[in-house]
């Protein structure tokens, strides 16, 4: 889970784990990389708008490292430009401030089909 | 100088013989007696004595030119070379001059002497010679070329005399008639004959004229020539031929008016003599029609002595009038103002007046026209032969009438002239602003004689500051609806922008919420604080999201929609709870084109407008929702929602589509309702207009473009 955002990151990995997996963060897209060639991950989910990084670079450093791993991307600002192609490129896109049963919901259905 | 005498022939001609220089005036058998010498002459067998009018057949009228007269030319002209009469005067001096009656150089001079070269340039005086009344068919009146005594029948001879330095010739006129105020006459072309004369500027037959009007023909027309009042005497009216002959022509285009009638020649030329003395006066002759008309054979003080004549010359041609020669010492004449100079002064004011295009006029102290220039007929539309003699009260509005009326005693009053400004209706109907510029003018004795008046015409100015004044308006308006249009959006989006970074702890407060209220069970103590933290976190999430319509990134795609169908579906959804509250909902519609819109968006805006006038009525009333194509360039689509409710205070109208304003208690509403529908109908390039009454309703239109039909877009 990326975001720069901590209380993001605690909300997903806290209510995530509640279910069974297990939620590793990052707080931008350099430890994301990092923590994606060390660790073994199923599926990314990032945000947009993040210093340095952005989520478009989340996507396509995914891609790069594995590109089999869904990525779902979740933004509070509407989609244009950039954050259009992040969406294009990425598995799913949620708006925030969404509920988590959507988010449990996309979840599995990626995890499934992967 | 001596004023001419006498003489027996005899007498006569051994001065002659002297060397004397003689203008002569008497019978043809005494004249053909005289010696050849200087001396010109012609016949006329009356005269005026300083016994009063005679007849004499055996003395004849001698004017000596005194030894001071430098030079005293002969010459003899006919009707062409009259041309250079003026011309070939001497620069300081006078010319006399006498013309046989009827003679061709007679008609050449009273008709082109004004045109001819230096016209008035040298004072000319002289007169017409005639034959005793009684024959006139048997004679023919006769001028004399005194170097060889020959009698001339068809020239004009003339004695150009020159005067020392020190020494001033000038002319005057005494004309005791004056015009009176009957109708303006004047004639389609100059001659001596006429058979057409226009009255008051209409043309009509001027025997029949005469007749009908019964006019003395004894007495002249009188008209202005550049500042001097000049009559033109009857001769002849032929009721046969309809033709009116005068002893001098009529000019065309000049203004003519029937002499007032004279009661007293004599009374009447007393009151008019200029003071003049035997030493300074040289020359005087008086018309026959004077002598015979107001009998003034016999009679003394009749008038300076001199010969009856059959037309007087006062640099031109003049009837009923007696005119006069006097000279001067320079040192004197320096203080008259010549006749050169008066007529030259004259004229430059007559060009003046024309040529100004400043509408001017001049009235007596009792407000009668005098005068006006080319520009104030323009402006009114009346000739100056209408206007003459009449007052404001006879020719104009009341309301001009009683303006001058009212302001004219004190324009007389004040020395520093008068200046006020009226709006008046001119003949076309048209409203004309003015600005009047009078001032008073004294008579020669120094009392009131009446007003002139300067028009300055600023309706094409005022027009042009109304349209100024009306164009800032409309740009005040436009600038106040942009002033309000930019203060809603910036509101807006400073919310929107708010918004943004509101969500994202939005988020996680909801998220954290839901995970603990998904982990506990009812009857948990925290269940209801709990349920409440997320059932708050998610109106805030509403809200936010209806602030971002703000944002210049909206969401959802516009395509093309049926508003009906929009319409429709909305009302679907907030109808039911209208009918809760007793409040009637009528739908009318009308087919329409397709718009672009977002229907979410514009769904939104029904919704708004439709709740805001629910709040409005209250159980019972009614709402109207209406759709219909109004006409226009570009025709549009327009949705109305009216209602019969309490409508809108007029303090308030002005700030209904604010956000964040409201009429509602705090909580009850947030006050974006109608700023949303604002935003909403202008992303889609529409536009929005409200009718409120206090206490009777509220009605608002919505207007939006309909879907252009060759865009490339279109998917039509």
């Amino acid at each position: 889970m990326v975001d720069d955002e901590r209380g993001y990151r605690d909300l997903l990995a806290l209510e995530l784990a509640a279910g069974e997996v297990s939620v590793l963060t990052a707080a931008d897209g350099a430890a994301a990389a990092e923590t994606l060639r060390r660790e073994k991950i199923d599926l990314v989910i990032t945000d947009m708008k993040m210093p340095r990084m952005d989520g478009l670079d989340v996507v396509r450093a995914v891609k790069e490292l594995r590109p089999d791993l869904p990525v779902i991307l979740i933004s509070g600002y509407s989609v244009e430009d950039r954050a259009e192609t992040a969406v294009r490129e990425a598995s799913l896109f949620l708006k925030k401030p969404f509920e988590m049963t959507e988010l449990r919901g996309a979840l599995d259905s990626l995890l499934r089909a992967a | 100088m001596n004023p001419g005498v006498f003489l027996k022939v005899e007498e006569l001609a051994e001065r002659i013989k002297a060397g004397g220089r003689f203008f002569l005036a008497g019978a043809e058998e005494l004249l053909r007696l005289l010696p050849a010498g200087a001396w010109i002459g012609g016949t006329t067998p009356y005269f005026l004595t300083g016994r009063g009018g005679a007849l004499s057949r055996d003395e004849v009228y001698a004017l000596e030119l005194p030894a001071f007269v430098t030079g005293a030319e002969i010459r003899v002209y006919d009707a062409r070379s009259l041309a250079g009469v003026y011309r070939e005067a001497p620069e300081n001096g006078f010319s006399l001059i006498v013309i046989p009656a009827s003679s061709a150089a007679h008609l050449a001079f009273a008709l082109e002497a004004p045109g001819y070269a230096d016209f008035a340039s040298s004072p000319l005086i002289g007169w017409i010679s005639g034959v005793p009344l009684e024959e006139l068919d048997k004679r023919k009146p006769l001028v004399f070329d005194g170097r060889s005594g020959t009698a001339l029948a068809d020239a004009a001879v003339v004695m150009h005399a020159a005067l020392p330095r020190g020494k001033t010739a000038r002319i005057g006129l005494v004309n005791i008639f004056e015009p009176s105020d009957g109708d303006a006459l004047s004639f389609p072309e100059s001659g001596f004959g006429v058979r057409e004369v226009l009255v008051n500027g209409r043309a009509r037959p001027f025997a029949e004229y005469l007749e009908e009007t019964g006019l003395d023909t004894r007495l002249p027309l009188v008209a202005d020539y550049g500042g001097a009042m000049i009559n033109v005497s009857f001769q002849r009216v032929d009721a046969a031929s309809g033709e009116v002959s005068f002893y001098a022509p009529v000019f065309k285009g000049v203004e003519y008016r029937h002499a007032r009638p004279v009661g007293d020649y004599l009374e009447a030329f007393a009151a008019r003599k200029p003071e003049l003395t035997r030493a300074r006066l040289a020359f005087s002759c008086n018309c026959i029609l004077n002598y015979l008309y107001a009998g003034l054979e016999g009679k003394p003080a009749a008038g300076f002595p001199g010969p009856v004549t059959f037309g007087e010359v006062a640099y031109q041609l003049l009837n009923q009038t007696e005119v006069y020669l006097e000279i001067t010492d320079t040192n004197l004449a320096a203080s008259l103002r010549s006749e050169t100079e008066r007529r030259r002064r004259a004229q430059l004011l007559e060009t003046l007046m024309e040529t100004i295009p400043a509408p001017v006029f001049y009235t007596d102290t009792a407000g009668r026209y005098l005068g006006c220039n080319k520009a104030y007929e323009e402006l009114t539309g009346l000739t100056r032969g209408v206007m003459l003699g009449r007052t404001a009260a006879e020719l104009f509005s009341a309301e001009l009438a009683a303006a001058y009326t009212q302001k004219d005693p004190e324009a007389l009053d004040r020395p520093e002239g008068q200046v006020f400004e009226m709006k008046v209706t001119d003949r076309a109907g048209e409203p004309r602003h003015l600005i009047f510029h009078k001032a008073a003018f004294r008579d020669p004795g120094g009392r009131p004689g009446g007003l002139i008046c300067a028009i300055t015409d600023v309706t094409a100015l005022k027009r042009a500051e109304e349209g100024m004044a009306k164009a800032y308006e409309t740009l005040k308006l436009a600038q106040d609806r942009l002033v309000q249009s930019e203060k809603m959006s910036a509101v807006g989006q400073l919310a929107a922008g708010v918004a943004h970074e509101i969500n994202n702890p939005l988020g996680i407060i909801l998220g954290f919420a839901q995970g603990l209220s998904s982990r506990t069970s009812e009857g948990d103590p925290l269940d209801i604080p709990l349920r409440s933290i997320e059932r708050e976190t998610l109106r805030c999430r509403d809200l936010v999201k209806e602030l971002l319509v703000f944002s210049s990134a909206s969401e959802g795609e516009a395509a093309e929609a049926d508003l009906n169908v929009v319409v429709d579906t909305a009302l679907a959804l907030a109808g039911p709870a209208l009918e809760g509250r007793g409040i009637s909902l009528r739908r009318e519609k009308a087919d329409l084109p397709g718009i672009r819109a977002n229907g979410g968006q514009l769904g939104q805006v029904i919704v708004n407008l439709v709740n805001n006038a629910a709040d409005a009525v209250a159980a019972g009333g009614t709402i109207v929702v209406r759709t219909a194509l109004r006409a226009g360039a570009p025709a549009c689509a327009e949705l109305e929602v009216r209602d019969d409710g309490a409508g809108i205070p007029d303090g308030v109208k002005g700030r209904i589509f604010e956000p964040f304003f409201t009429t509602r208690e705090v909580g009850k509403g947030r006050g974006l309702g109608l700023s949303l529908v604002y935003e909403i109908v202008k992303k889609h390039n529409g536009t929005i207009e409200v009718d409120s009454a206090e206490g009777k309703g509220s009605t608002f239109r919505v207007l939006l473009p309909l879907m252009e039909r060759d865009a490339g877009g279109g998917n039509l």
